[in-house]
């Protein structure tokens, strides 16, 4: 039961910021993703949380406490790395007893014995005691890194990239296990990816992060439905979302985002109208709207914009359509079972009400707001 | 023609493994010739080792062995003290201790420049670089001159002293890149896991750089072992180790060659245990400090 605060954390390596100006809280017993791409300081963030690097500047607060200072050895941290860093010259069992090993703890062999079972029980790995780290599969040196993080009972579970050297059923059967384990669910969790799935699975709330600065805080809602600004938006949602130049044209009482490039509009209603104008929207605008918010309009004549089919791809669970509208290409996320002709013209419509409005030179949504 | 094709490819193979084979055959013969020989006149009488042509076969005998290690034997001109037994001993007893300091200071040494980043690092492991490559001689007069005015020449001490310089930079510039090796992220992980760095070097690190430890100790140690110039100068009759004592069998009755090769046998031998024994670290060892993985 901590929460645990960073404050304006500055570290940098010979000279290459990574952290800059880093800042944010978490809640109490709250899962907490960390989601950016390589190189914006995620790793970083969590060695300085563990105390295993010095920020230059900042204070990391536990529970209102500054605890800069405290060694990592002191700290009520556990924490999984990206390489599972499991000891090679030990066993499995060895590896999840460790923590349990340290000086100060000097709990009976029966009791470390019981701990570890049971942790090793729930990760189904108790079958695994007597094998070394060389001799164990990605998945299971993971749970083997998990098991050891949560011997030890930490108060605050510090996991990176836990799930992104393990293949995808694997992964896929973790993150479930993830969900389902109590120790996570009821401590505080910083938990780092790249892959914005895992954190919109997983996440209570989650952090963007880019050159070691926060960008946006929020729910996985919030993060996918009102991005902060371009970033945000690229960094979840595979395929990407559709980013189209717009302008905006009023003609008496209708009001349509002209997309010069594509060749036609997209209607706006005068609700959506006004709040663009309360925010003095500028006339040229950057326009954001998600695949899966693109639909096929069988009345090709009474569609939004005419366009032509390029690539389906079927994939089981969902199609992708790509089509050229113009000289441009828009994703669609479509029902598998359908089936396109190349080159052959449909009609597609847009959900007017799940436009992102983006300002194309600051790259921010003009319709974002904090809460 | 498909067989032709693939008779001539196995043809061309077979030669070249046969000339591979033979101009290894010779090197390993120019090699091994010289310690096969001193071998066996160590076991020839002194006639045997003086004949011409050499002789391939001749009646061992234990005789040389025997010479060299009673302590003291009376030759017809004056009595000389063979000393030998005493130089193993102190080759032992000086070799040892200097590799022994050189591990405990060079352990936390190597650690210190494979891990941490400081300033000048890069100078400070030179410098322990240089001290390999530079010749002993360049050293030896000052060095003879101020261990006279301290009254360190002719002591264990002083010697254990000076073998730093052949034993120290072994040992750390060995052990540097396995420490380099040894993942930042398991030193951390035993940090987070409540242990201070003290334990986790023990605990973690040094357990994981034993083969480097292995294989710098033997290099180290064979070094050590046959230093001759340091020990001629430095020491007197009191601490001189094999390799000096081996010079009191040119004396002033004859060259006892014999005796000379019977020593030099015996001296091996403490190597060739300890090359037997650490091999299997010093070839995985040598490898794995050199490839990354």
């Amino acid at each position: 039961m901590t929460v645990v605060a960073v404050r304006n954390v500055i570290k940098s390596y010979d000279g290459a910021p990574a952290l800059n100006g880093l800042d944010f809280e978490t809640r109490d017993a709250e899962f907490f993703v960390l989601l950016g791409p390589s190189g914006a300081g995620k790793t970083t963030t969590l060695k300085v949380i563990a105390g295993l690097e010095d920020p230059d500047a900042g204070e990391v607060i536990f529970d209102g406490r500054v605890i800069n200072t405290l060694p990592p050895n002191e700290r009520p941290v556990g924490m999984t790395f990206e390489s599972y860093a499991l000891y090679p010259h030990f066993s499995v069992f060895e590896n999840l007893a460790n923590p349990l090993r340290a000086p100060g703890r000097k709990l009976p062999a029966a009791e470390i014995r019981n701990r570890v079972d049971k942790i090793a029980k729930m990760l189904r790995i108790d079958h695994l005691y007597n094998r070394r780290p060389g001799e164990l599969s990605g998945g299971q040196k993971q749970r083997v890194s998990l098991g050891r993080t949560m011997i030890r009972e930490p108060a605050v579970y510090l996991m990176d990239e836990p799930l992104s050297h393990v293949d995808a059923k694997i992964r896929f059967d973790l993150r479930i296990q993830f969900h389902r384990l109590e120790a996570l669910r009821n401590c505080t969790s910083i938990y780092v990816t790249h892959d914005y799935v895992e954190a919109l699975s997983l996440g209570d709330r989650i952090a963007i992060i880019n050159t070691g600065q926060i960008v946006q805080v929020g729910t996985p809602k919030q993060i996918y439905y009102q991005p902060k600004n371009i970033f945000v938006a690229r960094m979840v949602g595979q395929p990407h979302i559709n980013l189209l130049d717009a302008a905006l044209t009023i003609n008496g009482n209708e009001a349509s985002l002209r997309i010069p490039q594509a060749g036609f509009s997209i209607p706006i209603s005068a609700e959506l109208r006004q709040r663009l104008e309360q925010v003095n929207v500028p006339q040229d605008l950057t326009v954001g709207i998600r695949p899966m918010d693109i639909t096929i309009n069988s009345e090709t004549e009474k569609a939004t914009a005419r366009v032509r089919t390029d690539v389906f791809e079927p994939f089981g669970s969902l199609g992708l359509l790509s089509v050229k509208a113009q000289d441009i290409y828009l994703e669609l996320l479509l029902d598998p079972d359908l089936s396109f002709k190349p080159d052959s013209p449909v009609g597609i419509d847009f959900r007017a009400d799940r436009l992102i409005f983006f300002d194309p030179a600051t790259h921010n949504n003009l319709l974002w707001d904090e809460d | 023609m498909a067989t032709a094709n693939s008779n001539s490819r196995k043809r061309k193979v077979f030669f070249q493994k046969l000339v591979v084979n033979i101009l290894l055959l010779v090197c390993f013969a120019f090699l091994l010739f010289p310690v096969f020989w001193v071998t066996t006149m160590a076991f020839k009488s002194h006639d045997d080792i003086l004949t011409w042509p050499p002789k391939f076969v001749f009646k061992p005998t234990l005789e040389n062995f025997q010479n060299i290690t009673t302590a003291i034997r009376t030759y017809r001109v004056g009595a000389v003290s063979s000393d030998f037994l005493k130089g193993f001993g102190n080759s032992l007893v000086v070799t040892t201790s200097a590799l022994l300091l050189s591990l405990l200071t060079g352990i936390p040494a190597a650690y210190a420049l494979g891990r941490f980043r400081f300033k000048g690092k890069n100078d400070i492991a030179f410098t322990f670089l240089t001290f390999r490559f530079a010749p002993e001689l360049l050293v030896i007069i000052p060095i003879y001159l101020i261990f006279q005015k301290i009254g360190l020449y002719d002591t264990y001490i002083g010697l254990v002293w000076v073998y730093q310089l052949i034993t120290m930079p072994m040992v750390i510039w060995i052990l540097m890149s396995y420490f380099e090796d040894v993942s930042v992220e398991l030193e951390q992980a035993s940090l987070v896991d409540g242990f201070s760095l003290f334990h986790t070097f023990r605990r973690i690190i040094l357990p994981l750089a034993k083969p480097g430890i292995a294989a710098a100790s033997l290099l180290a140690f064979i070094y050590a072992w046959n230093n001759f110039i340091f020990a001629l100068i430095l020491g007197s009759s009191k601490v001189q180790p094999v390799t000096v004592s081996a010079l009191k069998f040119i004396t002033a009755e004859k060259l006892r060659y014999g005796d000379i090769a019977a020593a030099c046998v015996l001296a091996a031998i403490p190597i060739l245990i300890l090359a037997l024994y650490a091999q299997r670290y010093m070839v995985r060892g040598l490898s794995l400090g050199a490839v990354k993985k």
